[in-house]
């Protein structure tokens, strides 16, 4: 293939090509009331050929490489348009190897093995009706016409699971786990019975009277509403598209100082880690937030070479995208009295220019001199960008929610209503 | 293509209580134009097979992106292994029976857009009409077609078809002083290019509204009387009452329409059904057979107010002694059938919409959707919408930023009180559900809802 991709070089069909190869082997268990349903074992190779004819680009996708498709994409480069810019693609072959990315072949009964571990002990009224456990290993391989042929080999496990109780009213509560490898079946059953026990925290909710100064967000709301409508702000692509809320404040003391926000391909067994970007950039690991300070957003090559700023290594699927988010750990947070949000429905109803959002919790707890009481029908609304000016507190502990390392975070100037 | 006679001789070898396979080839074509640049261009081919078997209370399902012989071999042994694997031979997992069927079916556009070169979809792009001009900051238009073959193999059935589907969704964004608005359109539809026609005419509006909104001030939260648009009604009617009446969740327990067939939901007036079906239009979720190989039909959820139906595969309808409803949808050859909707909608009623905008003293005209998320097991919903209007005493007063509708279905249901006489507006979704995304769609009235919490 490498030779195939010179040769088009070489008698001057393109300027420049990418070939983005990849197969996946990937096997799923679905349960239905606390039983497993059924086993998917799916394998899937995709490539991925791009051609620069000058500034004109084309892209011709298929599960197999054959230089039809290679012949495809110059047929469509030709057809395209120039490119605002175009400045190449990069050429560095000191490749990290970020360890903790792979978790070997299992077997499918490895995999009902561990995954029977999520089924544990539950009470009158409490069901399972859902959970889902996945495993799967791909392989990647990047190889362009400047002679850069990477490869990498990881692994994903990802498991989510939803508790229904059922007292006065129906309490539906769910969470999810995200790692590079399959846990041990302690770890597993550790998760299973942590969202059992944050379901029954739920139980017999009130109408809440009196609404507290704090808001603490809790790791699925706070992932959720920074998802939705804070870090696209920190993407290059939007800066230079002029819709980012933070264009031309680097430098500048945005947040409170014990706000740290960092992007990092190199974390090791992060979710989002890898050796190289989409465009073959080494991973590296770029402050973006430090102590309340903008410092940077995150580019692949071009975007980066446009703006006069080095790639950050966060080139994903055409665009910019985030390897894994790393919010900083506080101090702790210490308050009398504070509504915990767990998680939120609606948050993709934000505005992620203005960072405004007005969402539903789902499961809020009220904090009131160390007794937790559940509280319902509770919609929270607030600007983001204010209110990572206003941090009351930040947490000692770091949870991953997907490719978001955070810890909860408390608020205030949380708007909060009943609904 | 596959061989299908090696596929049932290979299935053949082991002793399964039911097995289907599905065949799947797609040709894509995307184009993205941003600003009036074209940013991106490419097309994709995918091609896939997926064996389903089943043995006593095991569900095996292996699928690849290899489709020869060798590979089908391996597929239909690691299926097999799998079911054996679950099965624990407690309980036999009963699958309805349905007629076998040998059928090819198509749905072309009057043009195929097979036939349409790559330059002349470009083209067609580049010749939308708009002006980058402020407070207009951003304008994308993202194009992208299907053409699409679907061959569903049981050991009874082979059905073949052809399904070509087209969407246009551009996005407009406007800043000014602090303030940003951003407004979408879709036009879509199965078939061909001819789906595409009111293109210019949605951008326009679109960049009009963007300009309008931007200006307005923001709504007041509170419980207000409404009148909601077609989309919006197709979105509450989807979201909210059709995944929780979908049979998966209320085998597992999380609908809130669990136990409540033939309970009275909502009032006499209220009809919802769901039908892919072509026979009164064809939405953008229409098909001629699911992908169990059942014949599409109409299904009533909601028949006079009350509780009609649940929405099933041929196990979910084994399982709860009723009939098949053929909503048996996999978004590919990859991934499992699972329940899904195809055109859900609310028939329309006999109101026209000004006597609908007269019911309201004051309350506010919604119209349009910008997200939403659903709860099917509590039925706890929230929709934003993508226009508000105030209202005063039956008439519009003006144009009112953010806005949405939140609540839970069994309560919203019963505040819709009238329904327009028409289907002012059609559906053109994305559905997504454990990971699949499949097109779906509908047509559907205004309708007036007392008492509506405004969020």
């Amino acid at each position: 293939m490498t030779q195939d991709i010179f040769q088009i070089i070489k008698r001057n069909a393109a300027d420049f090509v990418q070939v983005n190869l990849s197969n996946t082997n990937s096997n799923q268990v679905l349960f239905e009331n606390q039983k497993i349903k059924d086993f998917s074992k799916v394998f899937s190779t995709s490539v991925s050929v791009s051609v620069w004819i000058g500034k004109k680009h084309g892209i011709a996708t298929a599960p197999f490489f054959s230089m039809d498709l290679v012949n495809k994409a110059i047929k469509i480069a030709k057809i395209s348009e120039n490119l605002d810019f175009f400045y190449g693609l990069p050429r560095e072959k000191k490749i990290p190897s970020v360890k903790g990315l792979y978790g070997g072949e299992k077997t499918e009964e490895e995999i009902i093995d561990s995954a029977e571990s999520l089924i544990i002990k539950m009470k009158k009224g409490e069901s399972m009706p859902e959970a889902v456990f996945e495993y799967s290993t791909s392989e990647s391989r990047l190889v362009n016409s400047l002679g850069l042929d990477i490869e990498e080999k990881s692994s994903l496990f990802g498991s989510s699971i939803e508790y229904l109780l059922k007292d006065k009213e129906v309490i539906s509560y769910g969470d999810g786990l995200n790692l590079r490898k399959i846990p041990q079946k302690n770890k597993i059953a550790d998760f299973s019975n942590r969202v059992l026990n944050e379901t029954r925290e739920l139980k017999n909710p009130v109408k809440l009277k009196i609404f507290p100064d704090v808001v603490i967000l809790s790791y699925n709301a706070l992932a959720g509403l920074l998802g939705s409508v804070f870090l696209s702000n920190l993407n290059g692509l939007n800066v230079l598209k002029k819709r980012s809320i933070l264009e031309g404040k680097e430098g500048e003391r945005l947040f409170s100082d014990n706000f740290n926000l960092t992007d990092s391909g190199l974390l090791e067994g992060g979710v989002g880690s890898q050796n190289f970007d989409g465009e073959g950039t080494p991973s590296q690991k770029t402050c973006l937030i430090k102590e309340g300070i903008l410092r940077s957003f995150i580019y692949d090559y071009n975007t980066a070479k446009h703006l006069n700023k080095k790639s950050t290594g966060n080139s994903a699927g055409g665009g910019i995208g985030h390897n894994n988010v790393i919010i900083g750990k506080g101090e702790g947070v210490d308050e009398d009295r504070a509504l915990i949000v767990k998680d939120i429905i609606g948050a993709h109803t934000g505005n992620d220019v203005t960072t405004e959002f007005s969402v539903e919790s789902m499961g809020a707890l009220l904090l009131d001199k160390g007794q937790k009481r559940a509280v319902k029908d509770i919609m929270i609304n607030g600007r983001m960008i204010d209110l990572l000016k206003n941090i009351a507190g930040v947490d000692k502990k770091i949870m991953n929610v997907g490719n978001i390392y955070l810890p909860q975070i408390a608020f205030r100037g949380i708007k909060v209503e009943n609904l | 293509m596959i061989d299908i006679d090696f596929i049932k001789k290979e299935i053949e070898k082991y002793n399964v209580q039911y097995w289907d396979c599905r065949y799947s080839k797609l040709e894509q074509t995307g184009i993205l134009f941003w600003n009036k640049e074209l940013k991106q261009i490419g097309q994709g081919d995918f091609e896939g097979v997926g064996v389903r078997i089943l043995i006593g209370d095991g569900w095996g399902f292996s699928a690849s992106t290899k489709v020869d012989n060798g590979s089908l071999r391996e597929l239909i042994k690691n299926a097999v292994k799998i079911s054996k694997l679950l099965n624990k031979g407690k309980e036999k997992i009963k699958m309805e029976n349905i007629k076998s069927i040998k059928d090819k079916k198509q749905i072309k556009g009057k043009r195929e857009i097979g036939e349409i070169s790559l330059e002349e979809k470009k083209n067609f792009l580049q010749e939308q009409n708009y002006e980058l001009k402020d407070p207009i900051k951003s304008i994308y238009l993202r194009y992208r077609d299907i053409k699409e073959k679907r061959f569903f193999i049981s050991s009874s059935s082979e059905i073949h078809q052809e399904i070509d589907s087209i969407y246009l969704v551009g996005g407009v964004s406007a800043f000014e002083s602090g303030k940003s608005e951003e407004k979408q359109f879709r036009v879509a539809g199965l078939g061909g290019f001819e789906n595409l026609k009111n293109s210019q005419q949605e951008l326009d509006k679109t960049i009009l509204g963007a300009k309008k909104f931007l200006k307005a001030s923001s709504i007041k939260k509170g419980k207000y009387d409404l009148v909601l648009s077609g989309d919006l009604t197709g979105l509450f009617v989807h979201e909210a009452l059709g995944h929780a009446s979908e049979a998966d969740f209320i085998l597992k327990g999380n609908s809130c329409l669990k136990g409540l067939l033939g309970k009275k939901l909502a009032g006499e007036n209220i009809n919802i059904l769901d039908d892919p079906t072509q026979e009164n239009f064809r939405g953008f979720g229409s098909y001629y057979y699911d992908d169990e190989g059942v014949s599409s039909r109409k299904n009533y959820i909601l028949k006079n107010g009350k509780l009609n139906s649940y929405l099933h595969t041929l196990e979910t309808s084994k399982k709860l002694n009723t009939a098949p409803t053929g909503n048996a949808r996999a978004e590919n050859s990859l991934v499992k059938p699972i329940v899904r909707m195809s055109n859900t909608y609310m028939e329309k009623g006999d109101y026209n919409f000004n006597d609908l905008l007269e019911e309201i003293k004051e309350g506010y005209f919604l119209k349009g959707f910008k997200g939403g998320q659903t709860n099917p097991a509590d039925g706890g919903f929230q929709f934003g919408a993508a226009d508000a209007y105030y209202v005063k005493n039956g008439k519009i007063i003006e144009p009112v930023r953010g806005g949405g509708i939140g609540g839970h279905t069994l309560n919203f249901l019963r505040k819709i009180k009238f329904v327009e006489d028409k289907y002012s507006e059609e559906s053109l979704g994305f559905c997504g559900k454990s990971g699949q995304v499949v097109l779906t769609g509908g047509r559907n009235p205004a309708v007036f809802v007392k008492e509506a919490l405004l969020i």
